[in-house]
């Protein structure tokens, strides 16, 4: 059975009591908190993202799930490297912000059904604690998965796929932005236009603890919704 | 720290880190043997058929570092290390300091064609044998003193290089100090086992050929066991010799040292908690005499006549250095206990013990944090999420055992097209 937002949520509250939670809809939210894998601590977010469809609308989360990001200190390359070069991440359209990829998607060793407090975490601990190791000494002793010539290839194609439609997407998500005035995701562009949270700007994302609030009150007031196929 | 089985786990990254940095600095076994046999040796060949001190020597014990298993690898490598040792001879109660010294580096010496003729080198307290391997054997002539505590002795001084110097004899007892040393700082089994182990297991990765005919080193000789008193004094000598090597003058002698860390004696800690409290010891120790505009006075416990300060500091401006050096160990000691990623504490551990023991340990760490990661062993603290450094004894409701995984991700490390950092 899967453990939606807000069980997600319950679980990481127990076990990681310094997590904050930044939103929540039913089928997403977004976390921050402070670990320590070693010695140095770390600010890290968590983005989940689940499949949901109702009558009116669907989501299907394209990206890895969870995203996380290490936001203070930031991952940094070794010298000589560029942050595309730390080992087992994910690049995106903010170099600064390099995705930690802490387990294989292919695989399945997480799935909507497991808990991020009991994974997730500990594995971008144990993540963040071979990059401490990688970056002082330019080994990596951690594993993972080991790329062949064919992987490698198809990477590369993607990274530039990828690069291309970033750039359309900006450059669209910009020109909608400007005539509806939000720059919100779809799937809360669909939320904001039911009723079930108040339209949402960039602002909402920042550290603005009063936009924050505000939309953590909101959600929580959101009224029950069982699309079929998928329950909370 | 201690497990509930009262075993010593190093489980916390700096106590790990300090105690692999002590393993790298010390006497690898194999020269501690030869040491050790070589001073034995050096016993006979003064005593021999034809000797100018034939029949004289009376006793041959170890003195310094050597008698409390303190002795490090010197002068930044791990090639060059100093062996003391004190000759008891039969000498008359009041033979001149010259004579005494050169009775000994003639006894060492020998005649044109001995093995030692060309190694020997007169000092003014002692003679020393510079082996070809690096090894420098110092000796200190000593006359027992009747009636007074077990080998207290007369010792000697006389510069060679002044004939017309007539020198001076002063009290001493260093095996008596030792003793002391031993008394006030042994105790804590658990961790002298646990670092036993550890460097036992530090000299097999490191594959050292023992020479074939090494004969088993009596218990009380053990190299590897030592208490954290001893494991703290190695690093803070380890430091003060990084410290003075480009200064001209005199450091801090050795015997200071281990007297101010006896005082602190037998802590009920981790290793590194113990460092911090012997840094911070030393510190306030000479601060509390210096800030009175006096030098600090350190007598031998055993023997109120010897003076361990006699020589060093000779001025003010000497103990100011050391101050000095002493506040800036403490700050990296803190920094290194404190918030810090590895790369940082391996700058740290650089500065204060050089820049290979750093380099390795770090190097070491991140293997065995490896290891533990890659084969899905690792647990961790719930609130935290840290990562395990050693298995835990019990496994409580805070422990975090996650499933396995691979990391994925990304490209190796080079993969595509290379851009410079800012």
């Amino acid at each position: 059975m899967w453990l939606w937002p807000k069980i997600q949520d319950e679980l990481i509250r127990d076990v990681f009591p310094n997590f904050e939670l930044v939103f929540r809809t039913k089928w997403a939210a977004k976390w921050e908190g402070v670990i320590v894998p070693i010695s140095q601590s770390y600010r890290i977010s968590i983005m989940l993202n689940m499949p949901w469809e109702d009558e009116s609308f669907h989501v299907r989360p394209k990206w890895p799930n969870p995203r996380i990001w290490v936001t203070e200190p930031l991952v940094k390359p070794r010298k000589g490297f560029a942050v595309k070069d730390i080992p087992h991440t994910y690049p995106t359209s903010d170099p600064r912000y390099p995705l930690p990829c802490v387990f294989d998607p292919r695989s399945k060793q997480w799935d909507y059904d497991k808990p991020i407090a009991k994974d997730i975490i500990p594995w971008v601990s144990q993540w963040l604690a071979a990059y401490e190791g990688w970056f002082a000494t330019g080994e990596w002793t951690a594993g993972g998965h080991e790329w062949n010539q064919e992987e490698l290839n198809r990477l590369k194609a993607r990274h530039q796929r990828h690069d291309q439609r970033a750039q359309a997407s900006k450059h669209l998500s910009y020109k909608v932005g400007q005539k509806i005035g939000t720059f919100a995701s779809y799937p809360l562009l669909v939320a904001a236009s039911e009723g079930s949270i108040r339209p949402m700007s960039w602002q909402d994302w920042n550290k603005n603890s009063e936009a924050k609030d505000a939309l953590r009150t909101t959600l929580t007031l959101l009224p029950e919704r069982r699309p079929g196929g998928l329950s909370p | 720290m201690l497990a509930p089985d009262h075993r010593y786990q190093f489980d916390e990254v700096n106590d790990i880190l300090i105690a692999d940095v002590a393993l790298r600095i010390q006497l690898p076994r194999g020269q501690y043997q030869t040491a050790v046999k070589r001073y034995h040796s050096i016993a006979e060949h003064i005593d021999r058929q034809g000797s100018p001190l034939q029949g004289r020597v009376q006793l041959a014990y170890p003195q310094g570092s050597m008698a409390i298993n303190a002795t490090i690898a010197a002068r930044g490598g791990t090639d060059e290390y100093d062996i003391d040792g004190v000759v008891q001879l039969l000498l008359g109660p009041n033979v001149p300091p010259a004579v005494a010294l050169d009775a000994l580096y003639e006894a060492v010496r020998g005649d044109k064609g001995s093995m030692y003729y060309d190694l020997a080198e007169r000092q003014t307290r002692c003679v020393t044998v510079n082996y070809a391997d690096k090894m420098h054997l110092d000796l200190v002539p000593a006359v027992r003193l009747l009636g007074r505590p077990e080998r207290e002795s007369t010792l000697f001084h006389q510069q060679p290089e002044d004939r017309k110097d007539p020198g001076y004899s002063y009290v001493g007892n260093s095996w008596g100090f030792a003793e002391h040393f031993k008394d006030a700082t042994s105790g804590d089994l658990a961790f002298a086992e646990a670092f036993a182990g550890r460097s036992r297991s530090f000299d097999e990765a490191r594959l050292i050929l023992e020479s074939a005919d090494t004969d088993e080193v009596p218990d009380q000789e053990q190299p590897h066991e030592k208490s954290k008193a001893v494991v703290c004094l190695q690093l803070l000598k380890r430091y003060r010799d990084r410290r003075y090597a480009d200064r001209s003058g005199r450091a801090i002698p050795s015997v200071v040292l281990a007297k101010l860390i006896a005082d602190v004696g037998q802590v009920d800690c981790s290793l590194i908690e113990a460092l911090v409290l012997c840094g911070r010891y030393c510190e306030e120790q000479m601060s509390f005499a210096h800030n009175r505009g006096k030098l600090i006075s350190i007598l031998n416990p055993a023997c109120a006549d010897d003076i361990f300060t006699d020589r060093w500091p000779s001025n003010l401006e000497d103990q100011k250095t050391f101050i000095g050096d002493l506040v800036h160990f403490n700050r990296q000691l803190k920094r290194l206990h404190g918030e810090s990623s590895l790369l940082a504490k391996q700058e740290i551990l650089s500065d204060l013990f050089g820049e290979q023991p750093a380099v390795e340990a770090i190097r070491e760490f991140n293997r065995s944090l490896g290891v533990e990661i890659k084969s899905d062993r690792a647990t961790h603290d719930s609130g935290t999420a840290k990562v395990h450094l050693a298995a835990p004894a019990i496994v409580t409701r805070e422990t975090i055992r996650p499933a396995k995984k691979t990391f994925y991700g990304g490209p190796p490390c080079g993969f595509g097209p290379k851009s410079k950092t800012s």
